[in-house]
């Protein structure tokens, strides 16, 4: 899976966790973008965020934890790791 | 489980509203209440690597809100409940314990592991179910090829991140099974399409013929696609119609 199908599947991913909210902030989102600065997730969506990933890629977070990750870049280089 | 507003005792599993989740403990005294990390809400800057199994009052478990005590709701919860001794030995043996993981390790998992043997976290689950019960629902079109064997390969490494050896793909009556995914396959019109979905799916493929209605309607979705200058109707029976993606640009 390359880096952009990655990130295409997680944009769908935070829509579904950010619900309302999703639109305009997604608008802009890049892989620089702040999960919780710039996406304006807290824990409960973060939460939901993790566990959709795992859902969707079929991986687990088992060795980090959510602290590991500022950025979306983040959490596409760990999908990317445990995906290869 | 249910849970209850009254007075604990020694051993109770004890939850409390902390934020948009619960905090769970387990129950030794007013002054011994033994939980993986304070509730969230407490220690907002702390990495997961650094909580740990601790104990503290019963107000600093609270955070100011109020307490229930959970209590077996069914003769099944009842067997596997362990006694008050057993719980709480359990947790004090796991004092100072670390590698707290909110999806896998956390302080729900915890209470029940000391209070049943088991570790379980409902919070997470009710998460996942939702998830689950919204399947993305793929559809890959090429033109028309006799290999369709590389464009499942090709769909189920896109849509799951599985390569061709973990996908145990195999071909049983004319019926393509996968270990990752259900699938269905269609040809027509010059074209070959497969759609790939965790959830059970159905894949037509007709020609387009006009004054038709495309959409995502109750339990099935309709589609116009063009591909080189061609155009198709693609059919897809699934619960979750408003998931379905295309994909044509396809490389194999």
């Amino acid at each position: 899976m390359t880096r952009i199908e990655i990130m295409d599947k997680l944009r769908d991913i935070l829509t579904m966790a950010m619900g309302d909210a999703s639109a305009e902030l997604l608008a802009n989102c890049t892989e620089d973008s702040g999960l919780t600065t710039d996406l304006a997730l807290n824990s409960v969506g973060m939460l939901y965020v993790v566990i959709a990933i795992e859902e969707f890629f079929q991986i687990q977070f088992d060795d980090v934890g959510f602290g590991d990750f500022n950025t979306v870049r983040d959490v596409v280089d760990y999908i990317e790791k445990k995906t290869k | 489980m249910k849970w209850v507003s009254r007075s604990p005792v020694f051993g109770d599993m004890l939850r409390v509203r902390a934020g948009q989740i619960y905090h769970f403990g387990i129950y030794a005294s007013d002054d011994e209440v033994i939980q993986f990390g304070l509730a969230p809400i407490a220690r907002p800057n702390v990495p997961d690597r650094d909580v740990e199994v601790c104990v503290s009052d019963i107000a600093a478990f609270c955070c100011g809100n109020e307490f229930e005590v959970g209590e077996c709701d069914t003769d099944a919860e009842r067997r596997i409940r362990r006694t008050p001794e057993q719980t709480v030995e359990s947790a004090r043996a796991r004092i100072g314990e670390k590698n707290y993981s909110i999806i896998h390790n956390n302080c729900e998992h915890f209470a029940y592991k000391c209070a049943t043997g088991s570790p379980f976290c409902s919070q997470t689950l009710s998460v996942r179910e939702m998830f689950r019960a919204f399947p993305i629902v793929d559809l890959y079109i090429i033109k028309e090829r006799e290999d369709e064997r590389a464009l499942l390969e090709y769909a189920i490494n896109r849509s799951f991140g599985k390569k061709p050896a973990d996908a145990a793909l195999e071909l049983v009556d004319g019926v393509w099974n996968s270990s990752v995914c259900k699938i269905a396959v269609a040809r027509n019109c010059g074209a070959l399409a497969i759609c790939v979905s965790r959830a059970d799916i159905k894949l037509e493929l007709d020609d387009v013929i006009g004054g038709e209605e495309y959409g995502a309607l109750d339990g099935v979705w309709i589609g116009k696609i063009s591909l080189d200058g061609m155009s198709f109707k693609a059919k897809i029976y699934t619960a979750t119609p408003e998931r379905v993606r295309i994909y044509t640009n396809i490389s194999i």
